[in-house]
């Protein structure tokens, strides 16, 4: 197989990947949300500087 | 109430997966928030799943890239919701993708791939590279 169609490859199988894990993650989704202005807090970070 | 920096949403797995983020790579986690800020204003576009948009479970889906050098690269999870508004299901480390591939080979040639949606979708893909290939 030449590198070239290995990297398509990869690309297939990280879209399958995701795929896979959106519908696991989808699965136990218990509603809860949180913005990013919230979550930029959490860590600290200034969004209006970044 | 103020909508700034609100129109992006993350759910629960996807903070959990930012904390996990933080204890590896702060460099990684600006870049993430750098990119949400920028999909928060309207100026950057997920790359839609293209291939899963049909199935309809996977429309609206898409990935951002993170690449940060010297840093693993990273996948955000991105569903659009509509008006703007977005939710982050997921950021995810990719340095180990090529573990994804022997997955991708091995589901396809033993049926692994429960989805048959996504079976036979991958084999499409793989059937047209390895044409382009041979071609």
């Amino acid at each position: 197989m030449c590198y070239e169609t290995f990297r398509l490859l990869l690309d297939v199988a990280e879209d399958v990947a995701i795929a896979q894990r959106i519908r696991e993650h989808d699965a136990k989704d218990n509603g809860n949300r949180t913005t990013l202005g919230e979550a930029a807090t959490e860590f600290g970070i200034d969004l209006e500087a970044l | 109430v103020t909508l700034r920096f609100a129109r992006v949403t993350f759910r629960d797995d996807a903070v959990a997966d930012l904390r996990r983020l933080a204890e590896r790579s702060r460099p990684t986690l600006l870049e993430v928030f750098r990119l949400l800020k920028a999909l928060d204003a309207g100026v950057l576009v997920p790359v839609p799943l293209h291939d899963y948009a049909k199935t309809g479970d996977l429309t609206e889906r898409g990935k951002i890239v993170v690449g940060v050098e010297g840093e693993p690269e990273h996948r955000i999870v991105v569903r659009d919701l509509g008006k703007g508004a977005f939710e982050i299901s997921q950021v995810i480390a990719v340095e180990d993708r090529t573990a994804d591939l022997p997955y991708l080979l091995a589901g396809l040639r033993l049926g692994r791939l429960e989805d048959p949606i996504s079976r036979s979708d991958a084999q499409r893909r793989v059937a047209r590279i390895r044409r382009l290939r041979d071609g």
